[in-house]
C-alpha cells in the first residue's frame, strides 16, 4: 500500500474546479497514542442531490455497444462507465467514503474536485450525519479522528468533539506493590491506563516510582482510546434527510450512541472485544439493533433497551473483513475467503467460498427496484455482487479495489464508486433497466444432485421375501454356503480342466505368457483367418512357437496348416493369416481350434476356438 | 378308403409329408387330377410356410448399402438406426448394458436387436457371424435361400412344378388355383420373381379389386427390396379391406424405410380397428424399444400381458426392465412365470439365479446358475453363464474365483469382451499392469461399443504416464457414452495436462 506523507493535499486532480467531490487528506501527526491501525488517508466523497432535469446529464455516459445486453455474469452489460481516473491518487477505504450533497442546493456540475481540507490526523471513518432540523443548510458530514470528532461545516472543520474521557473503573496500583501482583496474577482483566502501565514497568526501581508518583499525582487518570468503527442511526424518522445519531465503537470495547444535537452519550454498550465493523438498523426512538463484528471473531448484536451487554453472539470461523445487514440477516465476509449470512440469533443461513480473499464489502441497495445485494471486492481484481448466496454480477477492474460505495450520485440513484489500491477512482452507473436475477450460477453441486433419486418403491413382493428371509434365515444361509462350496468346486474343476488342457486364450505361466485372438473374415466359401498372437510378459521374448489348426477335414481346407512364428517381442502383437475354404455346400459350419505350440511339448500353450460362419456358397452357384 | 379323402384328412391333421406321399401316388395314376395336384401344392407350401409378418433379419448388405435412408443424421427420436438420442428416457449405459448398436439390451432376442448398424464393414463382417448368430449377407439370401433349397433337395424326382414352363396367364384366370400356386412359388420355391409375375397377372384378372393379391404383390416387392412399391400396394389393399396383417406389413415396410413414427402411426390405426390386438401391441412395444423409449415399451408389453398372459416376449422384456430398474424381486416373479409358461433354457435359469441373488434369496441363486450352466447349449451361452457367475463370486468377495470364472468365460467364447474387461480390472488390482492393459485392449478391439474398456484403458494409460494414448482412449469412451462422468473428468484432467505442457 502506498502512503502519502505530504502535509497537505492530494494532487493531480485533472477535474474542473467546481467539483462536488471532496478529497481531504492529512498526514499522520505525532500523537501520543500508538494506534492499532495504519495511518489512513481520508477521502470523503459527497453526494449532490439533483433536483432539476432540464440540463443535459452531468455524468458523461459512454454508451458501449453492449448496452442492451442482458446483465450477465460478466457484468459489462449492467453498468455504464461514468468516470475513470487512474491517477486520482486517492488512498482510502470504504469507511472513509460517503456520498452527500454538499451545498444542499441540488446543483450538480459533474464529477470534479470540489475542495480539500487538511485534517490534523489520519481519519478512521467518515459518515454523513444529519442533525438538528431536517434539511437545514448546515447539515454536514462528520469525520471522526482517532480521539477526536471533527465536524465539517461550510466545508471546513467545524466542530471537534472530544472523545469522552473515563475515569471510572480504572484502577491505579499506587497503594501497594502486592496490588500489582494480584492484578497480574488474577485472571480477571482490569483495564489499566497508559500511565498505570508505565508505573508497573518501573517496579524494579523504587526511586523512579516515587518520582513518577510525585509528578503525576495531581493529574487525573484518563484512558485515551481510539475509534475503531462508526455508523449512523436514524433518530426518529426513516427518511433520507432525517436527523441521525452517530454510533461510535472504540478500542476499549465500548459502543456509544451520541445525541445528534449535543453530542452527549445517549447510550453506551459494552463489548468484550473492540469492534471493527458496525451495522445498525432501526430508529433510535423506536427500536434498533446494532451488530458489531469484533476482533475476537464474533459478531455481537445489541438491542435497544436497558441492557448494555450483547443480546446475541455469533462466533465466526475467522476474522471478519466486512459486515453488512440485509433486512434481518447479517452478511459477513471473513479472512478465510468465506461469505456467510446469519440470522440475528446466529443461525447460519448460507455460506459460500469466494475465489479470492475479500478486500471490502458494501451494501447495494437499489431503491427504484428495491433490490438489496452485497457488493464484494476481491483480491483477484473482481467486484462481485451477491444476491443472497447467488452471484448475480461480476465486474473486473484493472486493480484491486479497496474502497466501495454505492448510492445516489448526480442524477442517478444507483452509482458504484470504487477506489483501487493504486489510488484510481472508478464511477459506474447501474443501468436503470437492469434487473439482477438471483439464479444459482455458482459452480458447485449440479442442480441434478438436488433432484430426488428415482428409487423404486418397496414392493409388496419385497416385503414378503423379507419376511421369508427372517423366518428361514439359518436354513437360507446354510443352503447358500453349501451351494457356494459346490460352485467353488465346479469352478475349480472347470478351471483346472481348462488350464491343464490349455483351452484358455491367455496363459498365465511365469515362463511364457501369451495371448491369442482369432478372427475370421469373408463371406465364403473362402475365408481369411487371422490369428493375432501377443507376448504379454513385460520383458521376456518367446521363441520356437508354431501355430497349428484343428478342424473337420471334410468341411474346411486350410492353406497354411502350420505357421512358424518368429521370435515374439514383448507387448508387440503379431498377425498371421491363412485362407480357409469351406468345401461343404449344405450350410454347415463347425468350429476351428487354433493352437499355439512350442517345440518338444505335446500340449499346446494356448488355444483359440473359432466359430465359423455359415458359408454363403449357395448364392454363387 | 378314397386316397383323396385320406390325403385331405392327413392335410387337416397337418401330416404334410404323408399327405404329399398320398398325393404323389394319386398323381402318378392320373397326372391331370387337379384336386390331388392342388392338395400336394398346399401341403408342400405348408411345410415351408413362414409367417411373413414376423420380423426378419437385416443383412449386411442392407445395413451398408442402404439406399432408402433419407437423412444420414436423422432427428433424435425418429430413427431406429444410428446412436440413440442423448435425451433418451431409458436408463444410462452405466446401469443397463447395451447391444452393439448402442441400444439397451432387450429382454428378448429377435432379429435386429443384436446387430444394429455396424460402424465399419470390417466390424460387420467380423461380429459374431457364427452358425448360431449368423447374419446373412443380404436378407434376400440367408434364411429364405436356405429354406427354399432345403425343400428342393428333399425331392427325389426333380421339382414338383417346373417354374420355367408355367403358363402364368392361364393360372391367373383361376383364382383358387392361382392363390395356392402363388404361395407355393413364394414359400416353397422361393422364386419371388415368378410369384410376382403371377400376382401381377392375377390382380389384373380381377380388375385390381382383390385385396389379397395386393398384399401378395406387396410381399413380393418387399422381398425384392422395393419398399416404396410394397408400401403403395399395402396401402391400396387397405382401402378395400383391413386385416391385422396389413398393418403389420405396413409397419414392417416403414421400419425398413427407417420411419418408426409412421410405423407407430399405422399400428395405432390398426389398434383402432382391432382393439387390444396383441400382435399390434407387441409391434408398437418393439418400436418403442428400438427408439430407446423403454418406459413406453414396457407399458405396451403390460397391455399385451393383459390379453395374452403367456406372451414370452412381453414377460421377458418386462422382467428385464424391472431387473435393471433395481427391482429384482419383481423381475423374479416374471421369470418364474416364464418357467411356468414352459420356457426351460440356460438364459432363463441364469436370469433367475441373478434375480434371486440380487433380491437376497440366496438359497436359490447358485443352484439356478448351476442349472443354467448345465443347460447351456453352446459355448456362447456357457460364456455368458460363467461371466454372470463371475459377478456373483465378486459380490461374495472372492476375487480369485471371479478371476477363474472370467477366464472360463473366455475359454468358452474367445471374444467375450466384457469378460476380458473384468479380467483386466482384476489383473490391474493384482498389480499386473501389462496383462491388464492387454485385456483392456482386447476387450476394446472386440467390442468397441462398450465404454468400460476404453475408459479403463485410458485410466491405466494415464497411471502409467502414457497421456497421449490415454487421451485417445478417453475420447472413444466419451463417444460411446457421452454422459460418463469419470471419462469426462479424466478428459478434463488430461486437457489441463496438455495445456500445462
Amino acid at each position: 500500500m502506498r502512503f502519502c506523507n505530504g502535509a497537505a493535499t492530494v494532487t493531480s486532480f485533472p477535474w474542473e474546479p467546481a467539483i462536488p467531490i471532496n478529497i481531504a487528506s492529512s498526514a499522520a501527526g505525532g500523537d501520543v497514542c500508538a494506534e492499532p491501525f495504519p495511518p489512513f488517508l481520508f477521502v470523503c466523497v459527497f453526494w449532490r442531490r439533483e433536483k432539476m432535469s432540464a440540463r443535459t446529464h452531468p455524468v458523461s455516459r459512454q454508451r458501449s455497444p453492449d448496452d442492451q445486453e442482458n446483465s450477465g455474469i460478466s457484468g459489462a452489460g449492467a453498468w455504464l462507465d461514468a468516470h475513470y481516473d487512474p491517477v486520482a491518487s486517492l488512498y482510502t477505504f470504504s469507511s472513509c467514503m460517503a456520498l452527500e450533497d454538499l451545498n444542499r442546493d441540488g446543483d450538480h456540475k459533474g464529477p470534479s474536485l470540489s475542495f480539500e481540507t487538511p485534517l490534523l490526523d489520519l481519519p478512521h471513518g467518515g459518515q454523513r450525519l444529519l442533525h438538528g432540523q431536517p434539511l437545514t443548510p448546515e447539515l454536514q458530514p462528520l469525520p471522526w479522528q482517532q480521539a477526536r470528532c471533527l465536524r465539517l461545516q461550510e466545508l471546513r472543520p467545524y466542530f471537534n468533539l472530544p472523545y469522552p474521557t473515563f475515569s471510572k473503573s480504572l484502577s491505579f496500583p499506587i497503594l501497594h506493590i502486592p496490588v500489582s501482583v494480584t492484578l497480574r496474577e488474577g485472571n480477571k482483566e482490569v483495564p489499566l491506563s497508559v500511565r498505570s502501565l508505565k508505573y508497573l514497568q518501573l517496579e524494579d526501581d523504587a526511586e523512579l516510582q516515587a518520582s513518577f508518583l510525585a509528578t503525576f499525582r495531581h493529574i487525573p487518570l484518563r484512558r485515551k482510546s481510539v475509534i475503531t468503527a462508526m455508523a449512523i442511526l436514524k433518530k426518529s424518522h426513516t427518511e433520507d434527510d432525517a436527523v441521525s445519531c452517530l454510533v461510535v465503537a472504540s478500542e476499549n470495547g465500548d459502543i456509544y450512541v451520541l445525541d445528534p444535537e449535543a453530542f452527549t452519550v445517549l447510550k453506551q454498550f459494552l463489548l468484550p472485544s473492540p469492534a471493527v465493523f458496525l451495522s445498525v438498523t432501526g430508529l433510535h426512538d423506536v427500536d434498533y439493533h446494532i451488530s458489531a463484528a469484533c476482533r475476537d471473531n464474533c459478531i455481537y448484536t445489541f438491542k435497544s433497551g436497558a441492557s448494555t451487554t450483547p443480546r446475541y453472539k455469533i462466533p465466526l470461523a475467522s476474522q471478519p473483513c466486512g459486515l453488512q445487514r440485509i433486512n434481518k440477516d447479517v452478511v459477513v465476509g471473513c479472512m478465510d475467503d468465506s461469505l456467510a449470512s446469519y440470522s440475528v440469533k446466529g443461525r447460519r443461513q448460507w455460506s459460500l467460498r469466494l475465489p479470492a480473499s475479500l478486500t471490502c464489502m458494501e451494501l447495494l441497495h437499489h431503491r427504484p427496484r428495491s433490490f438489496k445485494a452485497v457488493v464484494v471486492a476481491l483480491q483477484n481484481r473482481e467486484v462481485r455482487i451477491y444476491k443472497d448466496k447467488f452471484l448475480v454480477n461480476c465486474i473486473t477492474v484493472d486493480d484491486v479495489v479497496v474502497g466501495l460505495k454505492f448510492g445516489p450520485f448526480g442524477r442517478e440513484d444507483g452509482v458504484l464508486l470504487m477506489v483501487t489500491q493504486g489510488g484510481a477512482l472508478l464511477v459506474k452507473i447501474l443501468k436503470r433497466s437492469v434487473s439482477f436475477e438471483a439464479k444459482d450460477l455458482t459452480p458447485g453441486p449440479p442442480a441434478a444432485q438436488l433432484d430426488k433419486l428415482n428409487i423404486p418403491k418397496r414392493t409388496r413382493v419385497y416385503v414378503e421375501q423379507m419376511a421369508r428371509e427372517k423366518a428361514n434365515a439359518s436354513t437360507m444361509h446354510s443352503v447358500f454356503q453349501q451351494d457356494l462350496s459346490r460352485l467353488r468346486l465346479q469352478i475349480t474343476q472347470a478351471y483346472a480342466k481348462a488350464v491343464t488342457s490349455r483351452l484358455t486364450p491367455l496363459t498365465a505361466s511365469p515362463d511364457c505368457s501369451l495371448k491369442i485372438a482369432a478372427q475370421v473374415q469373408g463371406l465364403g466359401p473362402i475365408f481369411r483367418l487371422t490369428v493375432t498372437v501377443q507376448n504379454t510378459s513385460p520383458s521376456k521374448p518367446v521363441t520356437n512357437c508354431y501355430i497349428t489348426f484343428r478342424c473337420d477335414e471334410g468341411l474346411y481346407r486350410i492353406t497354411r496348416k502350420f505357421i512358424q512364428m518368429p521370435l515374439l517381442v514383448p507387448t508387440v502383437s503379431y498377425n498371421f493369416d491363412t485362407m480357409v475354404q469351406c468345401t461343404d455346400d449344405m450350410g454347415r459350419a463347425e468350429e476351428i481350434s487354433v493352437y499355439v505350440v512350442q517345440n518338444h511339448t505335446s500340449t499346446p500353450l494356448i488355444t483359440a476356438v473359432l466359430n465359423m460362419p455359415v458359408s454363403e456358397t449357395i448364392i454363387v452357384t | 378308403m378314397d386316397p383323396l379323402y385320406m390325403a385331405n384328412s392327413l392335410f387337416r391333421r397337418r401330416r404334410f409329408e404323408d399327405c404329399v406321399q398320398v398325393c404323389t401316388e394319386i398323381l402318378e395314376a392320373n397326372p391331370y387330377d387337379q384336386a390331388a395336384w392342388f392338395l400336394k401344392l398346399r401341403s408342400l407350401t405348408e411345410q415351408t410356410y413362414v409367417d411373413e409378418v414376423d420380423m426378419d433379419e437385416e443383412g449386411i448388405a442392407e445395413a451398408f448399402l442402404d439406399d432408402t435412408a433419407i437423412a444420414d443424421v436423422a432427428r433424435p427420436g425418429t430413427s431406429l438406426k444410428g446412436p440413440p438420442g442423448t435425451t433418451s428416457r431409458g436408463l444410462s449405459q452405466g446401469i443397463r448394458p447395451v447391444s452393439q448398436s448402442g441400444r439397451p439390451l432387450s429382454g428378448f432376442v429377435r432379429p435386429g436387436t443384436q446387430g444394429g448398424r455396424p460402424g465399419t464393414m470390417e466390424q460387420a463382417l467380423r461380429t459374431a457371424r457364427t452358425a448360431m448368430t449368423a447374419r446373412p449377407v443380404t436378407s434376400a439370401s440367408g434364411r429364405h435361400v436356405r429354406l427354399g433349397t432345403a425343400s428342393m433337395l428333399t425331392e427325389p424326382g426333380g421339382p414338383f412344378v417346373d417354374v420355367s414352363k408355367l403358363n402364368m396367364s392361364k393360372y391367373s384366370q383361376r383364382p383358387a388355383l392361382a392363390k395356392a400356386l402363388f404361395e407355393y412359388l413364394f414359400h416353397h420355391e422361393n422364386n419371388v420373381r415368378a410369384a410376382l409375375d403371377l400376382a401381377a397377372l392375377a390382380t389384373e384378372a380381377c380388375q385390381f379389386g382383390d385385396w389379397w393379391w395386393k398384399i401378395q404383390l406387396g410381399k413380393c416387392y418387399y422381398r425384392l427390396g422395393m419398399y416404396r412399391d410394397a408400401e403403395s400396394q399395402f396401402k391400396s389393399s387397405l382401402k378395400h379391406f383391413s386385416t391385422i396383417d396389413m398393418f403389420l406389413y405396413l409397419g414392417k415396410v416403414y421400419v425398413k424405410l427407417d420411419q418408426p413414427l409412421s410405423a407407430l402411426d399405422y399400428y395405432k390405426r390398426g389398434l383402432e380397428k382391432f382393439p387390444n390386438n396383441t400382435s399390434l401391441l407387441i409391434a408398437i412395444a418393439r418400436i418403442h424399444e428400438g427408439l430407446n423409449d423403454l418406459d413406453s415399451a414396457v407399458e405396451y408389453y403390460r397391455q399385451v400381458l393383459k390379453y395374452d398372459s403367456t406372451c414370452v416376449e412381453a414377460i421377458a422384456c418386462i422382467g428385464t426392465h424391472h431387473f435393471y430398474n433395481d427391482q429384482p424381486e419383481i423381475a423374479l416373479r416374471f421369470y418364474r412365470r416364464l418357467l411356468q409358461v414352459g420356457v426351460y433354457n440356460a438364459e432363463l435359469f441364469t436370469n433367475l439365479g441373478l434375480c434371486c441373488f440380487y433380491a437376497q434369496q440366496y438359497d436359490m441363486a447358485i443352484s439356478c446358475l448351476l442349472r443354467g450352466l448345465q443347460l447351456s447349449p453352446n459355448d456362447d451361452n456357457t460364456a455368458d453363464v460363467w461371466y454372470n457367475i463371475g459377478h456373483i463370486t465378486l459380490a461374495v468377495g472372492s476375487v480369485s474365483l471371479a478371476y477363474q470364472c472370467f477366464k472360463l468365460a473366455l475359454t468358452s467364447n474367445n471374444s467375450h469382451a466384457e469378460a476380458y474387461n473384468n479380467l483386466g480390472v482384476i489383473e490391474w488390482r493384482r498389480g499386473r499392469g501389462e496383462q491388464a492393459m492387454t485385456c483392456f485392449q482386447s476387450s476394446a478391439s472386440i467390442s468397441p461399443h462398450l465404454y468400460q474398456p476404453h475408459y479403463n484403458l485410458a485410466a491405466a494409460s494415464e497411471k502409467t504416464g502414457n497421456l497421449h494414448s490415454s487421451y485417445s482412449c478417453v475420447k472413444k469412451s466419451l463417444e460411446v457414452f457421452p454422459e460418463h462422468l469419470d471419462s469426462a473428468e479424466l478428459m478434463k484432467q488430461l486437457q489441463q495436462h496438455f495445456a500445462a505442457l
